[in-house]
């Protein structure tokens, strides 16, 4: 059994906004300094934004506990969020938000055709991508797994499990 | 002849004087508890989803410790610019 989550970069990048985020009220301090230059009786108002004012301070530590309460949101979500690939079957379990889940199961048996996809720079050098999962049939479902470290690894191993599976159903005929 | 006087704009921010006629106290408390509830109802909200689903993960306890820690320091670092009364 393997379980599979999306790649650590594509977890680093939601990440990013709420790093630039929580630095913007840092620049405050220097944005007024040289604001002051420009308009010396500014002085009282530059004043304000410093670590020393307390209420300065309160507008940030709540500012950063609220990007903080976010961010976490997005771990929670990056983390709930996995493939599981047994040797039957291929599980997705999809968190949409607190209290809103769907889990879905493939059979590998019902498999046709595996396709890896790996687009952009980024994706090439840390090799992370999208696994395409094909029934056969009219009806013919996909199952996407996107984001995935080693594609090319998934790919491998549910090629494998459908073989293993091939064979044990004719030793079994 | 009357001495060059030199006059400035009103800045347009200045909230010295309206913070000022405030009591901090009760404003720090209003705020403290406002983010407290939130905070309360998100954390048991997230704990539930992470003991619930994380499949026995040996990181969601780390996990959840990690963000009451840290929220804990961030409120602390909130409120402490005021000191008690």
């Amino acid at each position: 059994m393997l379980s599979v989550r999306k790649h650590w970069f594509l977890f680093l990048m939601q990440m990013l906004p709420f790093l630039l985020l929580a630095y913007i009220p840092m620049l405050a301090p220097n944005v007024m300094e040289s604001f002051v230059r420009a308009a010396p009786h500014a002085a009282d108002a530059a004043a304000w934004f410093t670590l020393a004012n307390p209420w300065f301070r309160l507008f940030l530590g709540v500012w950063w506990l609220l990007l903080w309460i976010l961010a976490f949101n997005v771990f929670t979500a990056y983390f709930l969020n996995l493939w599981i690939i047994t040797t039957t079957r291929i599980v997705k379990i999809r968190q949409y938000g607190f209290f809103s889940r769907q889990v879905s199961s493939f059979l590998l048996s019902h498999i046709q055709d595996v396709t890896t996809t790996v687009d952009g720079l980024f994706a090439t050098l840390l090799d992370y991508g999208t696994v395409r999962a094909e029934t056969a049939g009219e009806a013919a479902e996909t199952f996407k797994m996107s984001g995935i470290p080693d594609p090319t690894g998934i790919r491998d191993l549910i090629m494998k499990e459908i073989a293993d599976h091939h064979l044990a159903d004719k030793a079994v005929v | 002849m009357e001495p060059a006087t030199q006059t400035y704009p009103t800045p347009l921010f200045d909230p010295g004087p309206v913070l000022a006629s405030l009591d901090a106290g009760k404003v720090v408390a209003v705020i403290a508890w406002f983010m407290f509830v939130l905070w309360v109802v998100y954390t048991v909200v997230a704990a539930y989803h992470w003991l619930r689903y994380s499949h026995r993960s040996s990181i969601a306890i780390p996990a959840l410790i990690t963000h009451v820690v840290v929220s804990l320091a961030l409120a602390l670092f909130a409120v402490s610019g005021f000191a008690p009364a």
